[in-house]
């Protein structure tokens, strides 16, 4: 995919995602909510397909738990693979099954040596059923974990480095987990190679009913704050595909057409940079 | 030194501490997983919500949840066990419709996303001389079940914006839901009609559902409602040969 900003894909704005004229427009979509056998919804991702490129971006995988990834649920992914043949594939670095039970959430793991070698062991394992790379994303942090061996961002490229994914930099989580747990945004960015970017998820957060910790809520414009970090992060790094995130409380089109224009601005400038 | 278990354990106590009630960090995790169960049962469960409103499902469906949680990732699909859970709730002696209501629903959601197959035509079938020797498959979308309640003539009126009267006989029904193509459609179903439909589940030939079901209800109709039927997209298109 050439370096370019996406949206996420709704259904509630099918025909205005079909008709947008955006050079370069690209959609993401949970694969998950596409595991059905067949029916409407299928239908119409084959639609946005069939006019432009496409991002699998799993949610359920549970590559950071202490199984191997549930041979079904690889089995269902890989069909979506061969069959929208997606430019781009992505999963988190969380868990969420645990004894056959699914928690619909990103849940957070210590960075030590043992899950490295976990989840190394299970992105490979995709991998390799798929026939292709895929994309890790850091973690939105609300808790701050004891036992950890690994820096989040040393713990990030040696997993790629262990295991041939490359990274998925969603900024609005390093910015939430900065807020949470303490730790500098631009320095943790500053930090993850350049080399192991392969698409950066920019959304916007909440601020949580306690008031204290900031809940990457997807259901909000994009903040200046993230805008910033997003900036510096591609000023560094190079363009790369760049993804506008909203699950909730969903705008007009045009809003989140807008947040893509000034993502691909962003890009534009720094490949005009670059040249 | 590390010890193997570490994640395991690791993850046992993290469930656990979700799984009851809590403050800061772990509220945030409780309840995006629980919103993520109420929200999934909440698109799918449509009418249900309708009948027993927002807040009483919510609470509804967090208990469920908690005993019946997610055994797959993918949501679209979660809660077929709702309909029967429903039923064994201590209020549901005051909504004895509710699980068939919900039995409809969940009909209705397996329809939506079962495999696209062709669907068969009566044009396919003219020729035909021994129905006997004709086993017809079940359409992949089609579904249909006898209902002790008007649970279909509810759930009809709650389909309606805003709410349909509820002006109906207190007498079973039966529904059928067919998908032949990309639109999900759900229509009365008589009783000959179901139990010409249970034959053909059962595996009986066209022939043979036809004379059984002619035998029980003598009154029935059974040409036009075999036309019906194919027309609704209930059977899958093959050589029609068994």
């Amino acid at each position: 995919m050439t370096p370019a900003a996406g949206v996420g894909f709704k259904a509630e704005h099918f025909e205005e995602a079909l008709a947008a004229p955006a050079a370069g427009l690209w959609f993401e979509v949970h694969a998950e909510n596409y595991m059905v056998d067949g029916g409407p919804r299928l239908a119409m991702l084959e639609a946005v397909r069939s006019e432009r490129p496409l991002s699998l971006h799993g949610v359920g995988l549970s590559l950071a738990g202490a199984e191997p990834p549930d041979a079904d649920h690889v089995t269902a992914l890989k069909k979506l693979v061969d069959r929208f043949e997606p430019e781009l594939v992505s999963e988190h670095l969380a868990w969420s099954r645990l004894d056959g039970r699914c928690f619909p959430d990103l849940l957070p793991v210590p960075r030590t040596n043992e899950v490295l070698r976990r989840l190394a062991d299970n992105i490979g394992r995709v991998q390799d059923a798929l026939g292709r790379q895929i994309l890790i994303e850091n973690p939105s942090h609300y808790l701050a974990l004891r036992d950890h061996q690994w820096s989040e961002t040393s713990f990030l490229a040696e997993l790629a480095r262990r295991s041939g994914c490359r990274l998925l930099i969603d900024v609005n989580n390093v910015a939430v987990g900065s807020h949470n747990i303490g730790y500098d945004a631009a320095e943790w960015l500053g930090a993850i190679p350049a080399g192991l970017v392969g698409e950066i998820h920019l959304a916007g957060h909440s601020l949580d009913d306690e008031g204290s910790l900031l809940i990457d809520s997807h259901d909000q414009p994009i903040t200046n704050d993230v805008w910033a970090l997003y900036d510096a992060f591609i000023a560094r790094v190079g363009a790369r595909p760049t993804l506008i995130e909203r699950d909730g409380n969903l705008p007009p089109f045009a809003e989140l057409l807008a947040e893509r224009e000034r993502a691909q601005a962003a890009l534009d400038g720094s490949l005009a940079l670059a040249a | 030194m590390e010890a193997w278990p570490l994640l395991l354990e690791f993850q046992q106590d993290f469930a656990a501490a979700i799984g009851e009630p809590a403050a800061g960090a772990m509220s945030v995790y409780r309840n995006t997983v629980l919103s993520g169960c109420v929200d999934a049962l909440r698109a799918n469960y449509q009418v249900v919500e309708q009948i027993l409103g927002s807040e009483m499902f919510e609470a509804v469906a967090v208990e469920f949840a908690a005993q019946c949680p997610p055994r797959r990732p993918v949501l679209a699909l979660y809660g077929s066990r709702f309909p029967d859970w429903l039923e064994g709730q201590s209020w549901f002696r005051e909504l004895p419709y509710l699980s068939q209501v919900a039995r409809i629903e969940r009909l209705h959601v397996e329809s939506l996303f079962a495999a696209d197959v062709i669907p068969a035509d009566m044009s396919a079938l003219k020729d035909v001389e021994d129905w006997r020797a004709i086993s017809l498959p079940l359409h992949s979308a089609a579904r249909f079940a006898w209902l002790t309640t008007p649970a279909l003539s509810i759930w009809f009126a709650h389909r309606e914006t805003p709410v349909g009267e509820l002006d109906f006989e207190w007498q079973a029904e039966g529904v059928l839901i067919t998908r032949p193509h990309l639109i999900v459609q759900a229509t009365r179903l008589c009783r000959a009609g179901h139990r010409f439909l249970t034959g053909i589940r059962l595996g009986e030939s066209v022939g043979a559902a036809a004379i059984a079901t002619a035998s029980v209800y003598p009154d029935a109709d059974i040409g036009s409602l075999f036309a019906s039927l194919v027309n609704a997209g209930v059977f899958a298109a093959t050589s029609h040969r068994s």
